[in-house]
């Protein structure tokens, strides 16, 4: 009963800071005590584990393609349509996610719940592979991938619960960096995982042991997922905490509302990561064929886009919210992607260095794109802005891998990149249409010429870059003036 | 770097486009294919001879305006080819009679005038080895495992009601679907198999074009592709001398004739060519090429891409590797070099040892494919010709989608960049209207 309560968080139950001290009885007070660091360390722990099992076990198909495609006779075609189908129910679930854990589920019941859909779908996976069922690992994908994207909304709402006005920032880099080394050891040890299987198994029984293997890692994350429901049911006891903040709630009548800047930043997300994930899916097969790279190689090279995500994510973040002008980043990381694919496909030049660049490019959109949603979209419409953001982007993942797929099967590798060239030039010229209609210029400032701005614009109706005399330059005593920053 | 990326794309777009055009001025001659086969066997096969889908020596001329290329095939004996350039006019001799008899100096083919140059190669021998340690290579497997079977003995036979034989394309197939054991068991002739077939087809066009068959490797007017296929054959008389690990592997012999004799000759070489484009073999960046010692405008080669398919149907989850083992050198004395099974030996002779005369083994596998018993069917396809192969060009699609991805964002720029100009040139006259 109580384990119930502590999952749902509707206990009536109030208790007042002197009972919950006797709570703290036969434990240590500091570790237990939510509002002290060591403890609120100890959650931020469980919740970066919390999406290691999703992101570990989402990469599976790409670390292990050859295996794929020999072991169970598929196309390359055929593979794709792994990915795919784990963005298909994403489409639809980015809107709906986050009011399941606002409204209907609760953070806790709802994060148990997403980790228990990312276990069967991965053991439905793995299942597919022991008995040569395609259909059942298509089917245990969608299910792991209903999982998958709404515990990275959950853990989001873990972080704001826990965090919100204190250390955010650095904690949603560090859930990011994480998230990217669940990735990166993924394609670091499932090729080992499957040659240790070898010994013992043959073929696609072999796949669905080593897949079976990889499902471990969500069954930790439950694991996580589970005590951080405890931690969070006591610190919400204890410190009284409201269960969240007001939601933000999806509501599609906004999207009329929406300013042009929007859509093409939207444009441009999708137009950037369709070449970029489904070209790491299909990247194995890829090194090995064109550069000659042994298979561990191969995985290896494919990481790196992971490995340098998660390094420098963190401090691109912290950079960009220094130094601002989002949208030149934006352009330069596009830019830097196009050098990339285009070395990939006219050279063979060493991968790695197209591989380094295409991850230092990909930190740099990342962290400077989603922020600028921010800029354009009212506060109250954020929800339903990063909803359709993602939802237009697992549209287009879902859509793109599979024709990825299919392009390699019957025009090769070249074709391929030249495909994720074409994607990339939209994306250039998406941002700079969105240079274009950012009348105000506000997309490409520093974020103090930002606030001077608003605290002009509070005095006035309207001022634009063009009102302030170039010859101006000395924001930051300007703003010391005003007394904020 | 956004100049830089557009000055050597647009390099790279100039140059593959002058490329291509270089290649399209160059000896690309009009030619005209015109087929006799079997000729002048009536002296000794009587009339209908030419009918005789047993008897295959089929005479392909090339007629271009300066000279003339001939195609010998010859199924008599081991399949072969020899390519020979002459001049205009010029006239094959077959003289039936020495080709089947053996006098140990060879005699029987030869071209009235002399020809300027000739290519000539043999498939004479098929190795069938149990490959136990699942290496996939021929040069692994002992020397106990490997059994080889003289081509000579496949009773082929030619496939008239499939062939097109006309003055632009040429698409011609010999099967042979019995193995004729000769002094082996005392079997004599015996079917390969319920299914089991060994097939040679042989496909020309006289214009540039990609083959619609994988991996659709380009044609023109000088060379021809070939396609092998070996399917389901059972060559051992006993089951239990059939290994249990069969893999296939091919042995060729290759002689070119320029005029140079013994050490002026030269030897052919096994090249290696790492490709960017492989929008016509999916997945395969590589090229193999055995050139022969190019004198002057003469020299062939035998090119393929290093993939076969295990399918009838081919199809890109179908393709395992081919195996190129280097060059050996020949001669008409080596037991194992099976020259005499060849019209080769009819054309040259024991001269035959004084030019450029190689062989090698071609294997077929990869490692974990399940040998040949999964499918039983290996199918390979090459392409040989005079002159040098026919350079691989990145498409127009290609070219198309990365110019105008290209093109459209750096027109932008540099319509964004003038117009930052001339707002600058604009402005001091704004700023000092507001100082004042």
């Amino acid at each position: 009963m109580a384990d119930t309560e502590a999952l749902t968080g509707e206990s009536t139950e109030t208790r007042d800071y002197g009972e919950s001290v006797s709570v703290e009885k036969g434990c240590f007070f500091r570790c237990c005590d939510p509002r002290s660091g060591f403890h609120r360390f100890l959650a931020l722990f469980f919740m970066c584990f919390l999406g290691f099992g999703s992101y570990f076990c989402y990469d599976n198909p790409g670390s292990l393609q050859d295996n794929f495609i020999e072991d169970l006779n598929i196309s390359t075609a055929q593979f794709a349509q792994l990915y795919s189908w784990y963005s298909w129910p994403n489409v639809v679930l980015c809107f709906v996610g986050g009011f399941l854990l606002d409204r209907v589920f609760g953070i806790r019941l709802g994060t148990v719940i997403f980790c228990v859909f990312i276990v069967i779908g991965q053991i439905i996976f793995a299942l597919g592979g022991l008995f040569d069922m395609f259909w059942l690992m298509i089917v245990g994908r969608f299910i792991f991938g209903v999982g998958g994207e709404s515990l990275a909304v959950a853990q989001n709402t873990y972080a704001v619960s826990w965090f919100k006005g204190k250390e955010l920032n650095l904690v949603f880099g560090l859930q990011l960096s994480f998230a990217r080394v669940g990735s990166t050891v993924n394609f670091l040890t499932m090729g080992g995982v499957y040659k240790w299987m070898h010994q013992y198994f043959d073929g696609h029984t072999c796949l669905g042991f080593a897949l079976l293997f990889a499902a471990i890692t969500c069954v930790l994350s439950l694991f996580c997922a589970m005590i951080l429901a405890v931690f969070d049911y006591r610190a919400e006891k204890i410190l009284k905490k409201e269960t969240g903040g007001p939601a933000e709630v999806v509501r599609l009548s906004d999207v009329k509302d929406f300013p042009i800047s929007f859509w093409l930043m939207c444009g441009s997300c999708v137009a950037y990561y369709v070449a970029i994930f489904p070209f790491i899916g299909l990247g194995k097969v890829f090194f090995e064929r064109k550069f000659d790279f042994t298979p561990d190689e191969s995985n290896t090279v494919n990481s790196i886009i992971y490995i340098v995500s998660g390094v420098c994510s963190p401090l691109f973040g912290i950079l960009i919210d220094k130094f601002g002008r989002n949208i030149f980043w934006v352009f330069l990381a596009i830019l830097a992607t196009v050098g990339a694919h285009g070395l990939l496909a006219f050279s063979f030049l060493n991968p790695y260095v197209a591989m380094v660049a295409m991850g230092l490019a990909y930190s740099l959109l990342a962290s400077a794109l989603w922020p600028m949603v921010a800029l354009v979209v009212p506060e109250y419409q954020l929800g339903t802005a990063y909803g359709i953001m993602q939802a237009v982007q697992n549209l287009g993942l879902a859509v793109i891998t599979m024709v990825a797929g299919y392009i390699v099967d019957s025009g090769g590798y070249l074709l391929l990149e030249v495909f994720f060239l074409a994607w990339l030039c939209l994306g250039l010229v998406m941002v700079l249409l969105l240079w274009f209609f950012d009348s105000d210029g506000l997309l490409s400032m520093t974020p103090a010429r930002r606030k001077l701005i608003e605290q002009l614009t509070r005095k006035s109706t309207r001022v634009t870059e063009d009102d302030i005399p170039s010859s101006f330059h000395d924001e930051d005593a300007l703003l010391d003036h005003n007394g904020d920053n | 770097m956004k100049s830089q990326l557009i000055a050597t794309s647009l390099c790279f777009l100039a140059s593959i486009s002058f490329h291509g055009y270089s290649t399209l001025a160059e000896d690309h001659v009009p030619r005209k294919f015109s087929t006799e086969i079997n000729p002048g066997c009536e002296a000794v096969f009587g009339t209908n001879c030419s009918e005789n889908s047993t008897i295959n020596l089929v005479h392909i001329r090339s007629d271009g305006p300066h000279d003339t290329l001939h195609f010998l095939w010859s199924f008599l004996g081991a399949p072969s080819l020899l390519l020979v350039r002459t001049p205009l006019q010029s006239n094959l001799s077959v003289d039936w009679t020495s080709i089947f008899e053996d006098t140990g100096s060879g005699g029987g083919i030869s071209f009235e005038p002399e020809p300027y140059y000739l290519f000539g190669w043999s498939l004479v021998k098929v190795w069938v080895y149990n490959d136990q340690n699942d290496t996939a290579r021929l040069d692994k497997a002992d020397q106990s495992d490997v059994e080889g079977y003289d081509s000579k003995n496949f009773v082929w036979n030619r496939k008239d009601n499939s062939s097109i034989l006309n003055s632009t394309m040429i698409n011609l197939s010999f099967e042979a679907r019995s193995y004729d054991h000769r002094e082996g068991e005392a079997n004599g002739v015996e079917q390969m198999g319920p299914n089991g077939f060994f097939r040679i087809t042989i496909r020309m066009k006289s214009t540039e074009d990609y083959s619609k068959v994988l991996p659709y490797m380009m044609y023109n007017e000088n060379s021809t592709q070939v396609d092998v296929a070996f399917n389901d054959v059972q060559l051992n008389t006993t089951a239990e001398e059939y290994p249990k690990h069969p893999r296939i592997a091919l042995k060729y012999i290759m002689v070119q004739d320029n005029g140079n004799r013994n050490g002026e000759a030269g030897q052919m070489k096994l090249d290696v060519t790492k490709t960017l484009d492989d929008e016509h073999s999916p997945g395969v960046f590589e090229v193999y090429s055995i050139n022969t010692p190019a004198k002057g405008y003469n020299q062939s080669y035998i090119q393929w891409r290093p993939i076969c398919y295990t399918a009838e149907v081919r199809d890109v989850i179908d393709s395992v590797d081919v195996e190129a083992y280097p060059l050996q050198h020949a001669s008409s004395v080596l037991h194992d070099d099976n020259v005499q099974d060849s019209i080769l030996w009819s054309y040259f002779g024991t001269e035959i040892d004084n030019v450029t005369f190689q062989s090698m083994n071609i294997s077929f596998g990869t490692v974990g494919d399940g040998f040949y018993n999964k499918t039983k069917h290996i199918s390979w396809t090459y392409s040989t010709g005079f002159g040098v192969p026919p350079p691989d060009r990145v498409s127009l699609l290609v070219m198309l989608v990365v110019s105008i991805g290209l093109g459209i964002p750096a027109l932008i720029i540099v319509l964004s960049v003038i117009y930052m100009v001339m707002c600058k040139v604009r402005r001091p006259r704004d700023d000092l209207l507001l100082g004042q």
